[in-house]
């Protein structure tokens, strides 16, 4: 398939070379047959009988014959360009007309290079036939001089002879050339044609290729707009869910404080003004019915300390972390950390961001409560540090307690989970869960690295504003 | 077939032209006895040295192509005397015009030592019987003729040939070697010749 389409486009490409050369040959034919015209007027305009004159044989050898050399050539390039027949007839009418040029012009010697001129003309159609075609009119216009005319072409036989030797061989020696650069026209056509099918097919499957991957980009932009659709609405779905949850905990806690006022005000009341009545047992039982509504009133407390978090928006302004921590942080501590030989340890990079102070504050506060609270050292050590990463800040604290095991590093989270006893630890268990908040609150995310044994440091990013 | 036809034709006609010779006399038997009656200008002794005479009519373009091979070839073999007859019409109006024409100018230029002599209607062609121009006649030391005819192969023709050899070998020698005269191209310098 691609051979015939090869020669198709060799075949094409050869036959507009044809119309071209036949094109170009018309108008040379007719400046030609002009310019034999203007060198005989010029070179030999009159012929005298003694005082007489009349018009030159030349100049009417060069108008009648250069026309009539000239005239059915030019018809045939009218009427059949590209012809074989067409440029055979052209190759003839252009040696006729070397032949009248040096003819009108006496045989000069510049007139011969008309001919050499002429045959580099006629390769022009990368037809090697038409150039022997132009070679034999030359041959046989010097065979016509030396059969009808050997007197004056030849004289003394055996000297002569060699001048229509010698012209024939410049004539062979130049076909041999031209032929030559005839053949390798035509192969390199034929190459370039074989390149141009091989460069159609390459585009021909790029461009199915492009219609593939198009297509298949197609696909899945759409399958992404899908899923990102799916996504935005999952995203707003779970937005109102958690609202609801938030306004549902804010109201089922503020609800649930009134009765559990008045559990604990009534169990006072019995206590102060019934207590003589009561049997120690008695006594006991009312104890810990007030200390279990205490701690229910402790858990609404956080309850509504997380869910407010959700529904006031953050405080920004600028918080110079060191001065944060050294004036409202760690004087809430004071005391405990006389007592528990408590040493806090701050970094020398700690920067000045746009940052909630108050829930910041409730971020340090809590993670250094933990490390006191949890620690089993005679010394409790905690290291506070930050780095500037790109598009936020990234904070640590260090301690050196017990450590934390792996599985219960997303349950810390949680609210109201705690690790150990509630006997040997107080606390209802949000605290971690308001430092998660607050720090996804400004952009970022909380995660820990601990060895049990050594100590645990929790990480966290607070975004750059 | 039929246009082909035609160009040959044509092309035969015009190489027939071209290389059909003008009339010339035969070789004088002796130096032409009735020059007397002639213009003084005009008069020729019989020639005691090395002589070559050219008959030339000054307009014809033919002959430009004789005029540059007897310079090319008087500069390699001169001759002791040159006479350049030049055809001009008795009736003409500017015989300078006729005199000092470009072929003349040329063989002057380049042969000043050369004699020009105005051939009132060709009379002096018709007397040695040279009727077309271009015709070369040469005369040995003894005033006998030794060659007779045209030394172009072909009407302006400037190629080498036989009838340039044998000039060449005439005035080199001062020998006759000529066989047959040589052929003469060019316009007739007396009216009712035929070429």
């Amino acid at each position: 398939m691609s051979t015939s389409r090869s020669e198709t486009i060799f075949r094409s490409d050869l036959a507009k070379i044809e119309v071209r050369t036949d094109r170009m040959f018309l108008w040379l034919l007719i400046a030609q047959w002009i310019g034999a015209v203007l060198v005989a007027l010029i070179w030999s305009p009159r012929t005298w009988i003694a005082s007489r004159w009349s018009i030159h044989q030349h100049v009417i050898a060069a108008t009648v014959l250069g026309g009539l050399f000239a005239v059915y050539p030019i018809l045939l390039i009218l009427k059949q360009p590209g012809s074989r027949y067409t440029r055979h007839m052209v190759a003839i009418g252009q040696m006729l007309q070397s032949a009248l040029l040096v003819h009108v012009s006496g045989g000069r010697i510049e007139t011969h290079f008309h001919v050499f001129g002429s045959l580099a003309l006629i390769s022009f159609y990368r037809d090697w036939r038409v150039l022997i075609t132009a070679s034999v009119v030359v041959a046989l216009d010097h065979l016509a001089l030396a059969f009808w005319f050997p007197l004056a072409a030849f004289g003394v036989p055996v000297v002569s002879l060699w001048r229509p030797i010698e012209h024939a061989f410049w004539v062979v020696f130049e076909d041999i050339f031209l032929i030559m650069s005839c053949n390798y026209g035509i192969r390199d056509l034929r190459t370039i044609a074989e390149r141009q099918v091989k460069v159609e097919d390459m585009a021909h499957t790029l461009q199915r290729t492009n219609e593939t991957l198009e297509d298949k980009v197609r696909e899945r932009t759409e399958e992404l707009r899908g899923v990102n659709e799916s996504l935005k609405a999952y995203a707003q779905q779970k937005e109102a869910i958690n609202k609801e949850l938030d306004d549902f905990t804010y109201i089922v806690s503020h609800d649930l404080k009134e009765p559990l006022r008045s559990i604990d005000a009534f169990s006072k009341f019995v206590v102060d003004d019934y207590g003589g009545q009561l049997s120690q047992e008695g006594k006991d039982m009312l104890s810990r019915v007030r200390a279990n509504v205490q701690r229910a009133q402790q858990l609404i407390e956080d309850l509504l300390r997380v869910s407010r978090l959700s529904r006031e928006a953050n405080q920004l302004c600028d918080v110079s972390i060191r001065q944060l921590i050294e004036e409202e942080v760690k004087p809430r501590f004071e005391y405990i950390m006389k007592e528990k030989n408590v040493e806090i340890m701050l970094g020398k990079e700690l920067p000045t961001l746009k940052a909630d102070k108050t829930r910041l504050a409730e971020v340090f506060a809590n993670l250094i409560s933990n490390a006191i609270k949890y620690g089993n050292k005679p010394s409790c050590r905690i290291e506070i540090g930050c780095e500037q990463e790109n598009g936020h800040y990234h904070f640590s604290v260090r301690d050196n307690g017990p450590g934390i095991e792996p599985k219960y590093f997303e349950k810390i989270f949680q609210i109201f989970q705690r690790l150990g006893r509630q006997e040997d630890h107080e606390g209802t268990g949000v605290g971690l869960t308001i430092v998660k908040k607050v720090v996804e609150m400004h952009n970022g995310r909380i995660w820990l690295e601990s060895e049990l044994g050594q100590g645990t440091t929790f990480h966290f990013t607070i975004q750059r504003v | 077939m039929i246009w082909l036809a035609v160009c040959l034709a044509g092309a035969y006609a015009a190489m027939n032209y071209d290389f059909k010779p003008g009339r010339l006399a035969a070789p004088l038997a002796s130096w032409p006895a009735d020059l007397s009656g002639l213009d003084s200008a005009m008069q020729l002794e019989r020639p005691q040295k090395l002589t070559v005479i050219a008959f030339l009519h000054p307009r014809c373009a033919c002959s430009n192509a004789t005029v540059k091979q007897l310079v090319k070839t008087l500069e390699v073999h001169p001759v002791p005397e040159i006479i350049v007859s030049v055809y001009t019409p008795l009736d003409a109006a500017d015989k300078a015009a006729w005199e000092q024409s470009d072929s003349v100018k040329r063989v002057l230029e380049k042969l000043p030592a050369a004699r020009v002599i105005a051939d009132r209607d060709g009379v002096l062609a018709s007397r040695f019987g040279a009727f077309t121009s271009g015709t070369l006649l040469v005369y040995d030391s003894k005033g006998e003729e030794i060659f007779r005819g045209g030394i172009t192969d072909r009407r302006g023709g400037e190629e080498d040939n036989t009838g340039l050899r044998q000039f060449a070998q005439a005035i080199s020698k001062e020998v006759r070697v000529q066989t047959e005269m040589s052929p003469v191209f060019g316009c007739l310098l007396v009216a009712g010749g035929s070429s």
